[in-house]
Formats: C-alpha cells, sequence, structure tokens
C-alpha cells in the first residue's frame, strides 16, 4: 500500500487520526474514533469510516476527476436513500466531501476472531469453512445466504441496482444479519435487464471466489432473493421477469462466441 | 507438487512439441522443447521456432472467415516445413503435435485441425487440442516468470480477467458485449484507415498524435465492462465530423471550426477503453489478494495500455509481467507450450474422435492439470 | 484411388478420381477461390509437385469441388421449397403480425 495515498488522505482530513483497515481497487477504508461535527467524548468507542477515493494517476485526469465526483456522489446520494428503506441495511451516511473523493459512514461488521481479525464481509466469513465441507454446508451459512439475497432481492424491488455485487461487498454483522456496502457503482434501475446483470456479477462472483461450493451458494442466493420479493401478484410478475433477463445473461455470457 | 515426468520416455532427455495455431486471420506454427523437472530460472523451456503469417484485409473491410480460411490451407504446410527446418530437428524428435480446439472462427479453426491431424497420420504423432486462451495464459507465465497473476486477457475476440483458483483458470470479469480488439478493429474501419500492420496498432500511432480528452460513456459493471454503447458513440462522433454537422458542439465550435481532429478520437477511446480495463484488473488483484499482473493477447502489446496498467501496478507496490509481440500476438508456439504441459500429464494424445475444434470454448472449461 | 460418397436417409452418391485425366488435374478449386472482397490475392494454393502426394492434392481438390457443389445446390433447393411453403402457408393463413412467441 501506498504511504503517498494514505498521506494525501491525511491533507483532506487534518487532524483527524485515521487508521488503514482496507485497500480495495477503487478506495482506501479508515476507521476513525473522531466525529466530523459532534463532539467525540474521550471513552467511546464508536468508530466511523471514512472511505477515500484517491486520484488515480493511470487515467486522464478530467475522466478521473468526473469518475470520482461521480462515484462519490451517487454512493452518498444512495446511501442516504437507503436509510429510508427499513428492509435493507447499509451503513449510514455522516458526511460528504465530494470534491475529494471522500465518504463519512457508520461502520458495520465485526472482526473475525477465528479468521485473522478479519473484517467480516461474506467472503472471510465464507472462507473460514472454505477447507471443511462440513463447516462450509450448514443450515447458518443457508440461511445468512438466504438473508443476503433477500436483501438483494428487496433493493431490486426499491429499482436500487449495486452495480458490484461480490462477497467482499456484503458484510455479515454480528447479528447474523446481511448488510450492503461499497455503492460506488450503484445505480437507479428499474429496467430488469440492470437487474439481471447485477445478478449475474454476483452469480460469477461467487463461482470465482468460492468455487468449490458455488452451486450450493447461488441456489441459497437466488432462493433468498425470490422471497425477497414478497408474495404480491405484481411483484411475482417482476421477479419472473428479471429471472428471465438473468437466464438470458448467463446464456450470453457462456455462449459469447468469443468473437465480439 | 505435480510431477511432470510420470511420462517421459526411455532414453529421452527432453520433450519436443510442435503447435499450430489459426483461430482467427493469423496462421503460426512453433515448436518448442521441454526439459524434464519442474519450470523455474535455470529449467526454461526452449523456443526452437515460431513464425507467423497473417491474412491481412483491405482498409475498411473485416476479415471473412472464408478468405481466412483459405489462407491458413495454403500457406499451412509452408509455413510448417519453414518452421521444422529452422528448428534443425528431424521429425523423429517431436513427440506431439498441438493444434488450437477453440475458441475462434469456425472454417480457419478447421482447416488447421485437418492439418494437424494429416500431420499426425503422416508421422504418427499423438494429437493434443488446446484452448487458446490458456496458451496464451501459460506462454505469458513461462516467458515473464509470472508464478501466479491476475491475467488480462485482451485480445481480438477476448476481453477477460483471469486468476487461477483449485485448477482452473476462472473468468472473474470479462466483456458483457463485444471484445476489446474487436471494438478498436471496428472503429479502424469507421476510419478507414489501413489494416496493415493491424488495424489496432494503426489507432495506437493515431492517439499519440491526440491530445484533447472527449468524454465518451464509462461502462463497467463490477469486474465485466461493456463496450458496444462505447463503439456507437465514438462511431457517431466520427460519422458528425467527417460530414460537417456542425450543430454538435461536442465536436464542432460555435463557428464551425473542428474542436476535435480525427486523433483526438482514437486517443480519447483508448483513454477511455483501457482505463476500464486497468479498473477492473485492480479490482481483480483486491480480489484475489495478489501482487502480480499479466497482459496476454494482441491488445497487450500496446503501450499504452502497458503504461497505464504499470502506473495503477505500482501503486500498489505490484509487478507487471507483458510480452512483446512474438508471443502477444496469436503464435504457435503458445499452442505447443500449453499442448505439451497436457501431453507431460497423460502420456499420451487425444483419442481421435476428440481432435475437433470448437468456436465456443471458455477459459475454465480446461482442467489444469499441471498446476497445485 | 480417392473417393467421396455423401450419404444421407434420402440420397447417396459417389464421386471417383480415377477418370480424371493429368490435364484435368489442378489445385486451383473452382469452389475453394477468394471472395469477391479481396483484391491482391497473395494466398494462392502452390503448385503440385510431381509426385505422389501432388497427385493426391489434385484429386482431393477435384473431389472437395464436387461435394462443395453438390451441398450447395442442395440446401439452395431446400430453401427454395422452405421459401415456398412459407409462401403458402402465408397466403392460406394470412398474416396475423403475431410473430414475437
Amino acid at each position: 500500500m501506498s504511504d503517498e495515498l494514505i498521506q494525501l488522505a491525511q491533507s483532506h482530513l487534518q487532524n483527524i487520526p485515521l487508521q488503514v483497515i482496507s485497500q480495495g481497487a477503487e478506495a482506501i477504508v479508515f476507521t476513525t474514533k473522531t466525529h466530523p461535527y459532534l463532539p467525540t467524548s474521550k471513552d467511546s468507542h464508536t468508530e466511523y469510516i471514512i472511505k477515500y477515493r484517491p486520484p488515480k494517476k493511470y487515467r486522464h485526469p478530467q475522466l478521473d476527476a468526473t469518475l470520482t465526483k461521480h462515484r462519490t456522489i451517487a454512493e452518498a446520494r444512495l446511501l442516504q436513500r437507503l436509510t429510508n428503506i427499513p428492509e435493507i441495511q447499509s451503513p449510514g451516511l455522516i458526511a460528504l466531501d465530494a470534491r475529494n473523493g471522500i465518504i463519512w459512514m457508520e461502520k458495520v461488521g465485526y472482526e473475525l476472531i477465528d479468521y485473522d481479525d478479519k473484517i467480516s464481509s461474506l467472503k472471510n466469513w465464507l472462507w473460514r469453512y472454505n477447507d471443511n465441507q462440513e463447516k462450509a454446508l450448514t443450515e447458518e451459512i443457508k440461511i445468512a445466504l438466504e438473508k443476503v439475497g433477500c436483501m438483494i432481492g428487496k433493493a431490486h424491488v426499491n429499482d436500487v441496482i449495486h452495480g458490484d455485487l461480490t462477497s467482499s461487498n456484503i458484510i455479515i454483522t454480528e447479528a447474523q444479519e446481511a448488510c450492503l456496502i461499497d455503492f460506488g457503482l450503484s445505480y437507479q434501475s428499474a429496467l430488469p435487464e440492470d437487474k439481471g446483470v447485477d445478478l449475474y456479477v454476483l452469480d460469477r462472483a461467487i463461482l470465482s471466489t468460492h468455487p468449490k461450493y458455488a452451486e450450493q451458494y447461488n441456489e441459497w442466493l437466488m432462493a433468498g432473493y425470490e422471497r425477497g420479493y414478497g408474495k404480491d401478484k405484481k411483484s411475482l410478475i417482476k421477479l419472473k421477469e428479471v429471472l428471465k433477463r438473468y437466464e438470458e445473461v448467463r446464456l450470453r455470457g457462456r455462449k459469447r462466441s468469443m468473437l465480439g | 507438487m505435480v510431477h511432470l515426468d510420470l511420462h517421459l520416455k526411455e532414453g529421452k532427455t527432453s520433450y519436443v512439441a510442435i503447435g499450430l495455431e489459426g483461430s482467427a486471420n493469423k496462421l503460426g506454427v512453433g515448436i518448442i522443447r521441454h526439459f524434464p523437472g519442474p519450470f523455474s530460472t535455470t529449467n526454461r523451456a526452449e523456443v526452437l521456432s515460431n513464425i507467423r503469417d497473417t491474412y491481412i484485409t483491405p482498409p475498411g473491410e473485416g476479415f471473412l472467415p472464408r478468405d481466412t480460411a483459405r489462407h491458413h490451407r495454403n500457406w499451412v504446410v509452408r509455413l510448417i516445413k519453414q518452421s521444422i527446418i529452422e528448428s534443425g530437428l528431424k521429425i523423429s524428435e517431436i513427440d506431439c503435435i498441438c493444434f488450437t480446439k477453440g475458441p475462434g472462427m469456425g472454417a480457419p479453426l478447421q482447416s488447421v485441425v485437418i492439418a494437424a491431424r494429416t500431420l499426425a497420420q503422416l508421422w504418427d504423432l499423438p494429437l493434443i487440442g488446446v484452448n487458446h486462451c490458456i496458451g496464451h495464459i501459460e506462454m505469458g507465465r513461462e516467458i515473464t516468470g509470472a508464478d501466479n497473476p491476475v491475467v488480462l486477457y485482451v485480445s481480438g475476440g477476448n476481453t477477460q480477467i483471469i486468476a487461477y483458483s483449485e485448477q482452473r483458470y476462472r473468468i472473474f470479469g470479462e466483456t458483457l458485449d463485444i471484445a476489446i480488439g474487436n471494438c478498436l478493429d471496428r472503429f479502424a474501419r469507421t476510419l478507414k484507415i489501413p489494416n496493415e500492420p493491424s488495424p489496432g496498432y494503426n489507432i495506437e500511432q493515431l492517439a499519440k498524435k491526440g491530445s484533447k480528452y472527449i468524454e465518451l460513456p464509462y461502462t463497467v459493471k463490477g469486474m465485466d465492462m461493456s463496450m458496444s454503447g462505447i463503439l456507437a458513440h465514438i462511431d457517431n462522433l466520427a460519422y458528425d465530423l467527417f460530414n460537417n454537422k456542425k450543430h454538435n458542439k461536442t465536436i464542432f465550435n460555435d463557428d464551425g471550426t473542428p474542436k476535435v481532429t480525427v486523433e483526438d478520437l482514437c486517443f480519447s477511446l483508448q483513454e477511455t477503453l483501457f482505463a476500464m480495463l486497468v479498473e477492473i484488473t485492480e479490482r481483480a488483484m483486491a480480489h484475489v489478494g495478489t501482487q502480480q499482473v499479466l497482459i496476454v493477447g494482441g491488445v497487450g502489446c500496446n503501450e499504452r495500455l502497458q503504461r497505464m496498467m504499470e502506473t495503477m501496478v505500482l501503486d500498489r507496490r505490484g509487478f507487471i509481467f507483458a510480452t512483446d509481440e512474438r508471443f502477444c500476438i496469436d503464435n504457435g508456439i503458445m499452442i505447443a507450450h500449453a499442448g505439451l504441459l497436457e501431453y507431460r500429464m497423460s502420456g499420451k494424445g487425444f483419442d481421435y474422435s476428440d481432435t475437433v475444434c470448437t468456436q465456443k470454448f471458455r477459459t475454465d472449461e480446461v482442467l489444469i492439470k499441471w498446476r497445485d | 484411388m480417392p473417393s467421396a460418397t455423401y450419404s444421407s436417409p434420402s440420397d447417396t452418391q459417389t464421386f471417383q478420381t480415377s477418370h480424371l485425366q493429368k490435364s484435368q488435374l489442378t489445385t486451383q478449386g473452382k469452389t475453394s477461390g477468394p471472395s469477391e472482397f479481396v483484391k491482391v490475392d497473395r494466398d494462392q494454393p502452390s503448385e503440385p509437385a510431381d509426385n505422389y502426394y501432388g497427385d493426391l492434392r489434385c484429386k482431393l481438390t477435384y473431389l472437395q469441388d464436387e461435394l462443395n457443389t453438390l451441398l450447395t445446390d442442395k440446401m439452395q433447393a431446400e430453401k427454395k421449397s422452405k421459401d415456398m411453403e412459407e409462401a403458402e402457408k402465408k397466403l392460406l393463413d394470412g398474416d396475423d403480425g403475431d410473430d414475437d412467441e
């Protein structure tokens, strides 16, 4: 990880103690105990997340500025919107500095004590058991994956497309509830095609990240997804349309002639 | 640790394979030698010959399968002869014949399979069918020494981001519509610039002279990307530019003079597409947790792409690996190399009924027996 | 002597090469030339060698031509009859414009 980028972040966040917890592809994620505008009590254990999108030197400055600003604003806007949809868990928005690519939000998830204290992303949560088939396919995991699927279904019902559904972008909370994070590629859309592609991205992410149990995991996720649509007739028609598109996108993927 | 030498023939001190590639417009023949034991800095595969002939189409045209297949049919014997001479080998020293099984264009693939089958009968040698993409990956790893990289495979027909796990090269991301090389080729056709030496190369040269960045759609979806919308968008800009559609304020000033040049369009197209490629590669690196990136495939020769990727990788304190046009562009040696790995694991060729080709053949379908 | 046989449930045809005269032997197939898009043809087949393999190449070229012609004719005939059928169907059933499903 580049110290230069951390210094850059610090220059935008003067006097805020920062602790790096991850460097994703797009952003560096810090924790801090300092709230941006509320007074911090000395004995408070509450931590906040600061997500910083550093400039990417590899891309054209104009493109970089547009993307950073656009994605930061889009993510903040979506986080704000999601707080009004109680059935979708996501970190609450605290503050935004769009020009510098900075978002403050609530911290979700916990450290997995049986997995090197890594954050409880779905990826780490599942990988703990990768070498133990019995543990990898328990009822506990089934229930959690159904909850994850259900929440994605709820997001789609609300026309929220996550855009980057991987097991790293889903958090399992201490109460074993699902929580969605990382909305940098998210957008609003009612199109079944967009929802189908969203599901396809997830399907492939599970397949490549958890190949041993992918089939079962995807089945559980999809069972939950269908549940997320509820039972009323209108939703079921919408669900059917999305599943049809999803199947089409999958076929397109597998049958792509590779010749363009 | 996988044992690569369970089938070494008595009295032999090395393995030799000839590889035939013709899945698109390039016909390649290569001969490779492996020595026993695992590969290392002191035990490298030896390239004995690696030659190629490209079917070139007139400007503004794509290559037709029929003419491409004809090119391959009528050159394959000459290329094989030249390759054998270059290698200095006797036919009796060759262990197996490897050919591209797919993916690719049907007719060109078929003409090369027939050549391989005929040779196998003439010389009485086993046949091995190779997945074209696996050929690129394995040759890239061998040439660069990258041991477990995220692989960006970018060519006329493919755009994939790949990483190894549990004996398969898994596809983490890919294009949801057209391939990057195809996108560049088609824009070259719109501009009616020559196809020689390759349309992508000519776009690259024009892009070097461009400087004004025009915003284009940017379509990354997770680790997947989409390019057909970008192509349609820039095709329209080029059309308006050529036809003096002065109402288009993106490319014309208020006084009617053009704001941008063809070079600027090429520059903007490359900047946008490559930024998307580098972004999904970085995502894959973060997701898989590796520090190595290997670029393979014809578009991998593009210097701008290599430089952008390098900038990203160095920021992550990682390592970038790329090959030059001898190995980047479709070639026979990579087919020989990957086929020989397969042969060393099984000690025999494919059943004759399996020595066919297929247009659709996904990278993750192949069981990688030669890696842990 | 090489020969080729085409067989389908409705038809069987065999093509021989024994009748070919030396002057008829060529590697330039009637059906394996370039498409009309090719302006400069640098991919001509080489001349046949004066030996067994050269002879074999020419005979295979001949057989391939015969087969290609046969298959093309068959495809065209099939297409024609299908077109007729469709035209008839359209005439009898009318065009209700419900082609989506």
